[in-house]
């Protein structure tokens, strides 16, 4: 199999692509742990920056964002479930730059826009599914196909 | 070895490929749709974008119409398919957000793009099984 030659023939490029992967994974949770909490506490710095976002915003409001990006950062931070945890992130960092988007005197560059979470998964594990799929082949079940894979 | 065999298991059948299809058809169908409304755009949905609390001006309208046109695009061509459904995902996010913002129903307006996210993601794993070794639960047996 094609895929198995490119990961034996290079051992330490990937090494290094997992590390700095980890890096940005870590980093990242962190971020967002420290954001969940002050909104959790809430913190008034917070709670007046919510306010501007929805109207009739309350601590309860606050809390509940809190709770939804620890779950999503927690899911992440699994190694079992981090494509899915990167998944729900990539909707909440959706939510972030629409809401930001909406406030037209705020300037572009404070908009928390980052790279889809995706781009850690595919450096860490080289996943053959982002950004380019491999060529799509109809389903069929065929015994010959199956012989031949394993 | 017993990865692969599980994966050749998990070939789609045909009933699920068609299913699959269905949902992204579907959601491409309404998408685009969305999109064509934003790009002309009529009157009713700049009035809604203002009401939104976005800029309500025909380029920014548009601009937005261009976007979900793009990552439709991306989404139903299938060598992209993937990378679509990501775009989308941040896409709806947003569209979560904002009906969040104006405090519209629950249900039927705030959970609109959680729907519609689902039925990306469902239309895509039916029709792409491999991608059941990333969700929800990842395959972390196969490493280099």
């Amino acid at each position: 199999m094609p895929a198995t030659a490119i990961h034996d023939s290079q051992p330490p490029a990937a090494t290094r692509a997992q590390w700095l992967g980890r890096c940005l994974c870590h980093v990242f949770v962190l971020f967002l742990v420290v954001d969940a909490v002050t909104k959790l506490v809430p913190a008034a710095l917070m709670t007046d920056a919510i306010a501007q976002f929805a109207q009739g915003a309350n601590a309860a409001l606050s809390r509940g964002v809190s709770f939804l990006t620890l779950v999503c950062a927690l899911l992440y931070a699994s190694p079992r479930t981090s494509a899915f945890g990167a998944t729900l992130l990539n909707g909440l960092l959706g939510g972030a730059i629409g809401a930001s988007s909406q406030d037209p005197g705020r300037p572009a560059k404070k908009i928390r826009a980052r790279p889809a979470r995706p781009v850690d998964l595919v450096l860490r594990r080289s996943s053959r599914s982002l950004p380019m799929r491999c060529r799509h082949r109809a389903p069929q079940r065929s015994p010959a196909s199956s012989h031949a894979r394993s | 070895m017993s990865a692969i065999e599980k994966t050749d298991a998990a070939l789609p059948g045909r009933t699920a490929f068609f299913i699959g299809h269905i949902l992204s058809d579907l959601v491409c169908l309404f998408l685009v749709f969305d999109a064509v409304a934003k790009l002309v755009p009529i009157a009713p949905v700049t009035e809604i974008m203002g009401q939104l609390g976005y800029d309500d001006s025909v380029g920014f309208t548009r601009g937005l119409g261009c976007l979900i046109l793009v990552c439709t695009a991306f989404y139903a061509w299938p060598r992209t398919a993937v990378l679509g459904a990501v775009l989308l995902t941040g896409l709806l996010g947003g569209a979560i957000a904002t009906q969040l913002r104006v405090g519209a129903p629950v249900f039927t307006h705030q959970l609109f793009g959680l729907y519609l996210g689902l039925m990306v993601w469902g239309g895509l794993v039916l029709r792409e099984p491999r991608l059941l070794r990333l969700f929800p639960l990842r395959n972390i047996t196969t490493g280099p």
